[in-house]
């Protein structure tokens, strides 16, 4: 081989080392043990200090997720998470004063939910948002939440069956999402909402509540507390102290990841946003109104009350228009018609011998129900001027003439709007029984 | 005559045009910022712009299908002119190298290699660049077919898995904007990087054709890139809404977004995979036309000799091009389409009409010849003949 | 100072020898010319030197002049 093949031989090598070595990443390797991974970031208001926020970071327990339990929980209570809180201005800010304190670097690519506080959005959520679009490392598909309490709370509690808030949240969101319809807000579509005419916005609101077995027990408990009030016992003031101690401990206690209560999270409506400001609640009756109105819904359950009878039907293969238009006069009418069917779960009390009547019974019962809980919801939503339904949005898409029109006074516009529903549901079948067994015990008084 | 005297196959370079201009679809962020969700748009008014551009390239290269770009300068412009207008070209395709080496170092900092130094990535770029360069015109272009279609492919794949987060409500309304928002966003596609396609003037004479239908193979490439341009605009708008008009870059988002339910799903690095292949294809191909370029001004037997040298100036340049990035950004949507308009279609409809002056007084100058030489008009017994 | 270093290393080692070989007097003077500019362009990258940032400036001279879309 002649001096410049090889020359050229172990250029080529070098040059491929060279490249291996740099493209590899080597130079921006993070090993796993050196990192905290973050899976929850929660934001509270201060009630003192408007200017700085309370950031709430929940970071994996790699430790106790690891432990000898398969199926996590910790044999000896460890807490599968580790809270950490900051008071800043940012939550960029407390990331980076919270890793002063960590032996490992804050790991946010991974994180799966954002809890705000209800007390924080009352004061706009900029912060949150704009962090969360902007910064690299922070994912704009990561969901938002409302806590109906703090966000402090929210990331603190252990759930029943996930580990934690930040895998319990998402895991229900993305459960509701399949089997009711859309509900799962990300910082993206909260932006997307916020930038369109009608700059409104929902994000779900999640409440922390006690466990279904820890209810009978909570009850006891206030009842005897009760009773001693109207005993009219003093507390004497060492036994006050007494009781603060005992109350500090237990909260120092659920800090460093000792014995923490289990809890639950429900889904209880939505917070309802005019640009990034906090306006009002949908509850859940509204909540109905508000899928029926976005033709989100996949499917739903509707209990109806017919006379004295009662009936619990599975509505289905729902189709949706929405139709929206301006008159002369510059009103807003909106055309919504839902085609959809339906199948009978329960009936009780209600004369089913003439097929044709029941169905027709229920069908107009239905009607009638969906029809209520769409005007509830559009009500509440007129109440909080925000077209949370997208109205405005459509008008703008279908007709911008006629939306320029209007842009300046849309909100007054929404608030005088009209909506005609149009509602055709068909019971495509009765269930497994083509008529009630307890038909003759149905007048029986007991 | 071409400084490479290695071949390439139509197929190969209509590909390379593919890649060029698939490349800068992930970089539209330069109109987008300005024409939001009607990118798509002026994406196509762009393109309709840009056919004039490839109507002067193909006439040029019809008269001079031998010649790169410098040559032609020459020849048209004679040595002096020629070579003043040769700088202008030679400035702009060191320009655009260093551009586009920024713009890949930058993608690279923030999506994959955050702490990697800059000047390693730009480096280790470069020499694989290099490396391709040095081997020859046919070995820079082997690879561009598998890419351009590999890039397709993924691009096609990804508007499949974002169909889930695409509204097709997020296009409405089109066309509410202010005229001048529609002209600057067109003016800015016609230039970026459509109005590019003029480095391929130094590859022209490489390309082994019969038929020398430059001009047809320009517009095939050229349209292929589109497509895969606007099913990219159109999935992004579809997917980010109004929110497009803020990010930095767009399609990085939108595949951040996208998944099928949990198994597929943080697939950016997919689109950062096929974004570095693309733009390997775009920055070699400039470096080509720069290398070779400065090779012929300065009468160079070789462009080899100086490829490493004209790479570290890339690279030192790159580093001095702007004072920040937001510099960069706003030079690009404000200044850049006005200097680049100068070059990319000015220049190049200038030669044309200078070709076509010349050509009429030779016309003109022969037939007086003729005359001249045989006292009587159509009588032709020298000089080549004109027909009756 | 590294890139410099390596820089001004591949240009001596690789390109000026392919220049030498062509024993064309005119190609080595000015593919050396051109490898000394360049090498010293990084090492001036290398020791800090503010050099100007031309695209800064050319868009500042077309933003005296007017010419440029206005925000």
């Amino acid at each position: 081989m002649s001096a410049k093949k090889i020359t050229r031989r172990l250029l080529s090598v070098t040059a491929v080392v060279l490249i291996i070595a740099v493209l590899g990443g080597c130079w921006d390797k993070v090993e796993l043990n050196a990192i905290s991974i973050i899976t929850g970031i929660g934001v509270d208001a201060i009630p003192d200090n408007p200017d700085l926020m309370n950031v709430t970071i929940q970071s994996a327990n790699v430790k106790a997720l690891s432990g000898p339990a398969s199926g996590g929980g910790g044999g000896d209570g460890e807490a599968p998470f580790i809270i950490n809180e900051e008071q800043s201005k940012s939550i960029s800010e407390a990331i980076t004063q919270i890793e002063r304190r960590t032996s490992r670097s804050p790991f946010t690519h991974h994180n799966q939910i954002i809890v705000v506080g209800k007390d924080y959005c009352k004061n706009g959520i900029q912060s949150v948002v704009d962090t969360f679009l902007r910064e690299d490392e922070m994912r704009v598909e990561t969901s938002i939440v409302v806590a109906d309490g703090t966000a402090r709370e929210m990331l603190s509690v252990k759930t029943e069956i996930e580990k934690s808030a930040s895998q319990w949240i998402p895991g229900m969101l993305a459960s509701l999402n399949y089997n009711v319809g859309k509900v799962d807000v990300s910082v993206l579509d909260f932006a997307s909402q916020i930038l369109k005419p009608s700059g409104a916005a929902v994000i779900p609101l999640i409440k922390v509540e006690d466990t279904s077995l820890q209810k009978p027990m909570l009850k006891e408990k206030n009842a005897q507390q009760q009773e001693k009030k109207d005993e009219g016992e003093e507390k004497s003031g060492e036994e006050e102290k007494d009781e603060k101690k005992e109350a500090e401990e237990e909260k120092s206690e659920k800090k460093n990841g000792g014995e923490i209560e289990t809890k639950t999270l429900s889904f209880v409506g939505f917070a309802v946003f005019k640009g990034p400001y906090f306006v009002g609640e949908m509850g859940v009756a509204e909540m109905k109104g508000y899928r029926w109105l976005n033709g989100d819904v996949t499917s739903t359950r509707v209990s109806l009350s017919v006379g004295s009878g009662t009936a619990n039907v599975n509505v289905t293969n729902a189709k949706f228009k929405k139709k929206v238009r301006l008159d002369e006069s510059g009103k807003l009418i909106a055309d919504f018609s839902i085609i959809a069917d339906a199948a009978v779960l329960e009936s009780i009390g209600i004369d089913d011998t003439d097929i044709k009547r029941y169905t027709k019974v229920l069908t107009e019962v239905m009607s009638e129900q969906i029809k209520k809980e769409i005007e509830d919801c559009l009500e509440k939503a007129k109440e909080l001027n925000a077209d949370v339904f997208g109205f405005l949005n459509t008008l703008y898409e279908k007709h911008p003439k006629d939306y320029k029109r209007i842009e300046e006074k849309r909100d007054e516009v929404f608030k005088n709007m009209t909506l005609i529903t149009d509602i055709k549901i068909t019971i495509q079948d009765t269930g497994k029984l083509k008529k009630s067994i307890l038909e003759k015990w149905w007048n029986d008084e007991h | 005559m071409s400084i490479d005297k290695s071949k390439i196959t139509v197929t190969q370079f209509v590909f390379t045009i593919v890649c060029f201009i698939e490349s800068s679809a992930v970089l539209s962020s330069f109109s987008v910022g300005i024409s939001g969700k009607d990118s798509w748009f002026t994406m196509i008014m762009g393109y309709l712009v840009f056919l004039i551009l490839v109507f002067v390239i193909s006439q040029i290269m019809r008269r001079y299908p031998d010649k790169t770009l410098i040559e032609i300068n020459n020849e048209v412009f004679g040595n002096v002119l020629g070579r003043i207008i040769s700088v202008f070209y030679i400035w702009f395709f060191v320009t655009l190298t260093s551009l586009n080496l920024l713009d890949t170092q930058v993608f690279a900092s923030i999506s994959i290699m955050t702490k990697t130094p800059p000047i390693v990535l730009m480096a280790t770029f470069m020499v694989i660049c290099v490396w391709a360069l040095r081997n020859g015109i046919s070995v820079m272009t082997r690879y561009m077919t598998v890419i351009g279609l590999l890039a397709f492919a993924i691009t096609v794949f990804a508007f499949i898995i974002a169909f889930q987060k695409f509204h097709l409500s997020n296009l409405l309304p089109p066309m509410q904007q202010k005229p001048i928002v529609y002209v600057q966003a067109s003016h800015i596609v016609s230039t970026i990087p459509f109005g590019e396609i003029i480095v391929f003037l130094m590859l022209t004479p490489n390309v082994s054709s019969s038929s020398k239908k430059y001009g047809r193979y320009i517009l095939i490439g050229t349209l292929l890139g589109v497509i895969s341009m606007l099913l990219v605009a159109i999935r992004d708008i579809g997917v980010l809404g109004e929110t497009i008009k803020y990010f930095t870059v767009p399609s990085l988002e939108t595949q951040r977004v996208s998944s099928i339910s949990k198994i597929f799903s943080r697939l950016e690095v997919l689109y950062t995979i096929i974004f570095t292949a693309l733009m390997y294809s775009k920055i070699v191909v400039l470096l080509y036309a720069a290398t070779a370029a400065i090779a012929q001004f300065f009468k160079l037997k070789t462009y080899k000799n100086i490829s490493l040298l004209i790479a570290a100036l890339c690279i030192v340049y790159t580093l001095n091009l702007y004072d920040s990035g937001i510099s960069h950004g706003l030079s690009g949507m404000l200044v850049v389409p006005f200097l680049w308009s100068f070059i990319e279609y000015i220049l190049p409809i200038l030669t044309l009409c200078v070709i076509l002056i010349k050509s009429k007084f030779k016309k003109e100058g022969t037939e007086n010849d003729a005359v001249r030489v045989n006292g009587k008009r159509g009588n032709l017994s020298l000089g080549p003949s004109l027909g009756n | 100072m590294l890139f410099a270093l390596m820089a001004s290393a591949a240009i001596c080692l690789l390109d000026l020898p392919s220049a030498i070989r062509t024993k064309e007097k005119r190609e080595i003077t000015i593919v050396s010319i051109l490898s000394a500019l360049v090498i010293i362009l990084c090492f001036l990258q290398a020791f800090g030197v503010n050099l100007p940032k031309l695209m800064t400036l050319i868009n500042e001279f077309f933003m005296w002049l007017g010419i440029y879309y206005k925000m």
